[in-house]
């Protein structure tokens, strides 16, 4: 393969789109002519240039804006977006940490709350509060029993 | 319709810019993820989800460059995920058949658009899609958005955030690749 081929071989696809400088082209013309090995290589690739052609003549299916337009309204419809706040997409951790720090602190004060609760309703005030009702009983029996006197 | 309006529309959620986005850009979206996918199916549904994406990600988009060059690097995105899914689909296909011993049934880059056709054009299109997506994924970005979307080097610079010289090699690298996989295939060649 002389130098002449390579340039060819590096080429085909300019050559065949016409897109290298014209002293390129003229080059590759003279040598096309007598080389029937890169003349057989640049019409392959005008084969796959065919084959590219046909790709792009490819249909899709005509309903497909309405499908799309219908798509975007059914995800409006879920995500609300008109009523929603939309916060950007580097605040969202920010606002997922919040809301965790928030919860776990509800959790510590509502613990809080509920201990000191119990602190107060047992040990010794309850048992005054049972001695004094047991009193209270005793008090409404001598009632009863000066009734019935 | 300007491209500052468009995406002024969409913000607002004006659904006549959602149908003037879609009318302006679906050939352009689905065409585009069907010579990244090689499948229509999976382009048309492809195409759904791009069109989500835009609206969900207007806000961010830079009047920098044009909308279609963003829209461009949306797609291009979404088709290469598509594709890296299927790959992973067809890999766990193969291995359950091995264990099944049972055929998939679908053969990979055979779609309901190669039906009809000349069984020797079914062929080399097949080839032609083989050896396009077996290069390195950036030359198959830029060679599909030269070849088959017709996109200048500068455009394509501009969806790829490359320089200019960095595209024309990768097209030229691509070109390379393609015609040492292509040529052996073709009767011309074997002629030789």
């Amino acid at each position: 393969m002389n130098t002449d081929c390579k340039f060819i071989r590096d080429n085909l696809f300019d050559i065949q789109d016409n897109l290298l400088p014209e002293a390129g082209m003229a080059r590759s013309r003279e040598h096309l002519a007598g080389c029937p090995g890169c003349a057989s290589m640049l019409s392959s690739i005008s084969s796959v240039n065919e084959l590219i052609e046909e790709e792009k003549k490819v249909s899709f299916n005509p309903f497909l804006g309405t499908r799309i337009l219908l798509k975007i309204d059914a995800h409006n419809a879920v995500n609300g977006h008109r009523g929603m706040p939309q916060f950007p997409r580097l605040l969202r951790p920010l606002m997922a940490a919040a809301l965790i720090i928030l919860a776990v602190l509800t959790g510590f004060f509502a613990g809080k709350q509920g201990s000191s609760i119990r602190r107060q309703t047992s040990g010794p005030d309850l048992n005054i509060m049972k001695s004094e009702l047991f009193i209270s009983e005793l008090n409404d029996e001598d009632k009863t029993i000066e009734l019935y006197k | 319709m300007t491209d500052s309006e468009l995406i002024h529309g969409i913000l607002g959620r004006d659904r006549q810019a959602f149908q003037y986005l879609v009318d302006k850009y679906q050939k352009q979206v689905v065409k585009t993820a069907y010579y990244f996918t090689g499948n229509m199916e999976d382009a048309e549904d492809l195409s759904q989800d791009i069109f989500l994406e835009i609206i969900d990600s207007a806000a961010s988009f830079r009047h920098s460059a044009a909308l279609s060059t963003w829209i461009y690097r949306i797609t291009v995105n979404r088709s290469l995920n598509q594709v890296k899914r299927n790959k992973r689909r067809e890999i766990f296909q193969r291995m359950g058949q091995m264990f099944t011993g049972s055929d998939g049934g679908k053969v990979s880059g055979f779609t309901a658009t190669d039906q009809g056709m000349p069984h020797e054009q079914t062929e080399n299109r097949m080839l032609l899609r083989k050896a396009v997506g077996g290069l390195p994924e950036n030359q198959r970005i830029a060679f599909v958005l030269n070849k088959y979307e017709e996109l200048s080097y500068k455009e394509i610079s501009e969806v790829m955030n490359l320089s200019l010289s960095s595209v024309e090699s990768l097209i030229h690298r691509a070109r390379l690749n393609l015609q040492k996989q292509l040529l052996v295939h073709f009767p011309e060649y074997q002629k030789k």
